[in-house]
């Protein structure tokens, strides 16, 4: 296939926005930070991944408050040692050693109760005006679940790329070269795979009352955060986590980060609605402010179902 | 990929970023271990003080109806469950107003709730008593 220099030009500079180190060598990252910060992001990718449909469910915020002191002390102590196991065969970091899986186990768990407060914040779970103790009993419940994500996050997220499906579907059909039709194959799989995992995940949460109740409470303004949230979450996973090159068929400024990200989010949010319209509570769509609101909030688990689709295809 | 697949292609010295991120994470746990060892060592009377007011100088009309606040205010060191407040009406006139009972699923330490009642008569024209009745404890 003949590819003009322009073509050429454009698709370097795609796959430059689209292509990530996997590590950095001792010069240009002579301290870690980019290396830690990209372990970190791929850690709360995977996370976010197994933790979300947990902190938008009710049962989990009340268990929270209900726990004595020594249960959340167990619970502590059990998250800290499952972590480590965990850390053991998979973790979020590239080392490997017994002393690098007891540092993962601390940090997964730490990252986990972060991650919590941030979404209990964001979904107005967690006010400060209650006893520590009822604030602490919330985040540790919710915190258990996705540290253990996190210490999955080799397995869920590391060099997770598109090149396996492009090159197995290309092998399979080796004379069937057009750019055109491989890049409209290579985006429907991606829209297939965004809707199937959407799909999948709000649809665990979309007939509970939570949505609901969550929508109920937050404002204008908290949910556009959600929205930038979701938007940063999605391109985290999809981009962020060790995706590391992708070949790019036929050039466009539709293949960069931003507007896949966009599109993600597009698409979740229009399998949220649709979700909601059929099993939602009858009240999700009663009126155009509480559909959107409801929409909103039932997007989050969404994109990063959609997200986590793209990643297992 | 395993990590023993990752295991060739990075040396296991931490770097100085990872000692920093584990810096904090042991921090932040510690600290969350220290503060539930001292609520664990504790005691928690099992007799929970809870405080109901009802705002009246709050109230709006809607409609014909009266909508009257009532702060629900958990003052205890535990959580309750199923808290039931019991409302009364008296006063000259209190049009039909029936008692009536609220359920508060959950109402954690320290925390604070807002119910609404609905009046058919202008609450000043009441006297309103609201009392918690019974709760449960986990």
């Amino acid at each position: 296939v003949a590819i003009a220099p322009a073509d050429l030009l454009l698709r370097e500079s795609l796959l430059a926005h689209v292509t990530h180190p996997r590590d950095f060598d001792a010069e240009s990252d002579p301290h870690g930070w980019r290396e830690e910060g990209r372990d970190l992001l791929r850690a709360v990718a995977a996370g976010s991944i197994v933790g979300m449909p947990l902190l938008y469910t009710m049962e989990m915020w009340w268990r929270g408050t209900t726990l004595s002191a020594w249960h959340l002390l167990a619970l502590l102590a059990s998250s800290l040692l499952i972590n480590f196991f965990f850390s053991l065969f998979s973790g979020f970091r590239a080392s490997y050693s017994v002393g690098e899986a007891l540092s993962e186990s601390v940090t997964a768990v730490a990252l986990g109760m972060l991650f919590s407060v941030a979404v209990l914040l964001l979904i107005g779970e967690l006010t400060f005006d209650r006893a520590w103790s009822d604030v602490l009993g919330r985040i540790l419940v919710e915190a258990a679940p996705v540290s253990l994500g996190i210490s999955f996050a080799n397995y869920q997220v590391r060099n997770k790329s598109r090149d396996g499906e492009d090159d197995s579907s290309s092998k399979s059909n080796g004379a069937d070269d057009d750019p055109e039709r491989l890049q409209l194959r290579q985006d429907l799989t991606d829209l297939a795979a965004t809707v199937g995992g959407a799909t999948l995940f709000a649809y665990n949460v979309a007939p509970t009352e939570e949505i609901l109740v969550i929508a109920a409470r937050v404002s204008p303004w908290q949910q556009l955060l959600m929205m930038l949230v979701s938007l940063l979450l999605c391109y985290m996973i999809i981009f962020a986590a060790g995706f590391r090159k992708r070949t790019v068929h036929v050039p466009s400024s539709f293949q960069s980060p931003f507007a896949e990200t966009v599109m993600a989010y597009a698409a979740s949010l229009v399998v949220s609605f649709l979700l909601l319209a059929l099993v939602g509570v009858p009240d999700a769509t009663s009126s155009l402010s509480m559909a959107v609101s409801m929409t909103v909030v039932l997007g989050l688990p969404a994109v990063v179902g959609a997200s986590a689709g793209r990643l297992i295809t | 990929v395993t990590k023993k697949d990752m295991h060739q292609k990075r040396p296991t010295r931490r770097k100085f970023a990872e000692w920093v991120t584990l810096g904090v994470s042991v921090v932040l746990v510690l600290a969350v271990a220290a503060y539930l060892f001292l609520e664990a060592v504790k005691e928690h009377p099992a007799a929970v003080p809870v405080t109901v007011r009802v705002l009246t100088e709050e109230v709006q009309e809607v409609e014909g109806t009266f909508v009257v606040p009532v702060e629900v205010m958990n003052r205890g060191e535990r959580t309750l469950k199923e808290l039931t407040i019991k409302v009364t009406f008296a006063g000259g006139s209190t049009g039909g107003q029936e008692p009536g009972d609220i359920t508060i699923d959950y109402l954690g330490e320290k925390a604070k709730e807002r119910v609404y009642l609905y009046l058919d008569v202008h609450p000043r024209e009441l006297r309103i008593a609201a009392r918690p009745l019974s709760y449960q404890l986990e």
